[in-house]
């Protein structure tokens, strides 16, 4: 322990916190015993001003937005990550493919061309909208909106590394086509891969943010960033800040938590 | 011994390459044919855009699309057969050596000195585990590379050129391949270091039977290393045979031009 403490420095600083603040975020739900109930409402409680027992204060029906900020954090990291990680693994492959300079990788392309022609927010709202409202389909809108993303950078870099003389080099050696990929290609770019993917999540938490803020993806009672930040739009201008401010927050701090460890795997992939 | 009892290795006829770019076809190479006799060393020679390194990435069955290989005969260390769809890998490392130009580039970044021996060791099934160890030194030693275990033990950019260019050549014949191309071996390196290089390339051909074929612009490597040369012009061979014949008594204008241009260089 006081080794791993003696490793902290200036550099990795940041993204051992940024790593420290997700964790919390997504485990906090299982790991804190909460003052409040995160689904009980107090309603004599209604819309009182952080302190005074509710640290984060609380919304207009009596939640306790401290634990409901919280708690938010597992529906909405959670959704942004395995829809991330599943559009990299769909990505993947295709990029590959895309990047062989076949026939069947021009028609990827084209089809690729065809999903990035529509908005992709109102992509992901017309699937919501049209294969009902919930978690599952929020999270096939994410898939689907990322694949494209995960397979035009995977194709840009797989084309440079391809091009490369050692890869001429190793199928000069005997190597097999699966092997060149997985040893030579795959290695090549894996670093802007995790860094991308890391972005991807970022972006993907303000994805499911701005759909449950239209009041589509995930709804009340089960609590999320964007919902608490709609809900709190309504008393701004009324003067109770702290409903939307919370969430805001949450929300900034775990995609500036993403950022700064996609920054980290670049510059740590840059070293070597 | 008389020459037409020697095995022939190499055997090609009416070979041509094209590369087909936006509706344009643009020919390389044009129906060359030309067959090499076993422990020969064999120069190419010819200016930048002769073709002649399209010519032996053709016989490695490197050319890509949208190059396209086409050829009659094409004959390698007697295996007959080779057609447009057949699998050069099976071929590749062991019979096959393909030294390339650029010798950083050449080199996968990621991965230390040893652990692409390894990797070739891995293929051809040559060493066993405690032997790899011993047999990288000495095959880096070999190449002429004074501390082997640094070299090693390091990745491709931390190496001059000159180092990178031996790791190159070491790693092509780890595997004693039959036939080795190398083309243009010693590009950008200084001409002290290039000797050097070369004297240990050919050593080590020499002492493993290997035959060799060399691309290079540079006449005096052909002269002084090489049994045999090729004149390239524009995708043609314009001239070939002994070294004495090309380079006493050159046939073909632009030999005479070429061999007239590096004398006067020298003097």
């Amino acid at each position: 322990m006081i080794n791993l403490i003696k490793k902290i420095n200036k550099q990795n600083a940041p993204v051992i916190l940024s790593c420290i603040v997700l964790f919390n975020l997504s485990f906090g739900a299982f790991i804190y015993n909460f003052a409040h109930d995160p689904y009980t409402t107090d309603i004599i409680q209604r819309l009182s001003p952080p302190g005074n027992g509710f640290i984060f204060g609380t919304d207009e029906v009596g939640f306790d937005i401290f634990s409901r900020t919280i708690i938010a954090g597992k529906i909405d990291l959670f959704i942004s990550l395995s829809g991330t990680l599943v559009a990299l693994l769909v990505g993947l492959p295709l990029g590959l493919m895309a990047s062989d300079k076949t026939k069947n990788a021009d028609r990827i392309m084209k089809v690729l061309d065809m999903f990035q022609a529509f908005p992709l927010l109102v992509l992901a709202i017309v699937i919501v909208a049209m294969w009902g409202n919930n978690i599952r389909n929020v999270i096939f809108a994410i898939i689907l909106i990322n694949i494209p993303r995960f397979t035009r950078l995977i194709r840009s870099e797989a084309l440079t590394v391809r091009e490369s003389r050692f890869i001429e080099v190793a199928t000069a050696m005997g190597a097999s086509k699966t092997r060149i990929i997985s040893r030579h290609l795959l290695p090549n770019i894996l670093g802007t891969l995790l860094a991308q993917a890391s972005i991807t999540t970022a972006h993907s938490i303000v994805v499911v943010a701005a759909l449950s803020f239209i009041g589509i993806g995930v709804v009340p009672p089960e609590a999320s960033w964007g919902s608490m930040i709609r809900a709190g739009s309504q008393y701004m201008m009324t003067g109770q800040w702290w409903m939307s401010i919370f969430p805001g927050l949450a929300i900034f701090i775990s995609v500036l938590s993403f950022n700064t460890i996609s920054q980290y795997i670049l510059r740590k992939y840059e070293q070597i | 011994m008389n020459k037409y009892n020697q095995e022939k290795i190499l055997d090609i006829k009416n070979l041509s390459v094209t590369y087909h770019s936006g509706g344009t076809i643009v020919p390389a190479v044009k129906n060359i044919s030309f067959s090499l006799q076993k422990n020969k060393m064999l120069g190419i020679i010819g200016e930048t855009g002769s073709g002649k390194s399209s010519l032996i990435r053709a016989v490695n069955g490197l050319i890509k699309y949208p190059g396209v290989t086409s050829f009659e005969k094409l004959d390698i260390l007697s295996k007959n057969g080779i057609d447009n769809t057949f699998d050069f890998s099976k071929m590749r490392g062991k019979e096959l050596g393909f030294i390339p130009q650029n010798p950083f580039g050449s080199l996968n970044p990621v991965y230390k000195i040893s652990k692409q021996f390894k990797f070739v060791n891995k293929k051809h099934k040559l060493f066993n585990k405690d032997q790899l160890g011993n047999e990288i030194i000495r095959a880096l030693t070999e190449v002429g590379i004074a501390d082997p275990e640094r070299v090693s033990n390091s990745y491709s950019f931390e190496l001059s050129g000159g180092m990178a260019q031996r790791v190159v050549i070491a790693l092509a014949c780890f595997a004693r391949p039959k036939l080795l191309f190398a083309d243009e071996p010693t590009t950008g390196l200084d001409v002290t270091v290039e000797r050097q290089l070369l004297d240990n390339f050919f050593t080590l051909v020499n002492n493993n039977d290997m035959t060799l074929i060399i691309v290079t612009h540079d006449l005096g490597i052909v002269a002084q290393y090489c049994n045999e040369a090729i004149v390239m012009y524009e995708g043609e061979i314009v001239e070939k045979g002994s070294i004495e014949k090309i380079f006493l008594n050159p046939e073909h204008v632009y030999t005479q031009k070429l061999i007239k241009a590096s004398s006067e260089e020298i003097s």
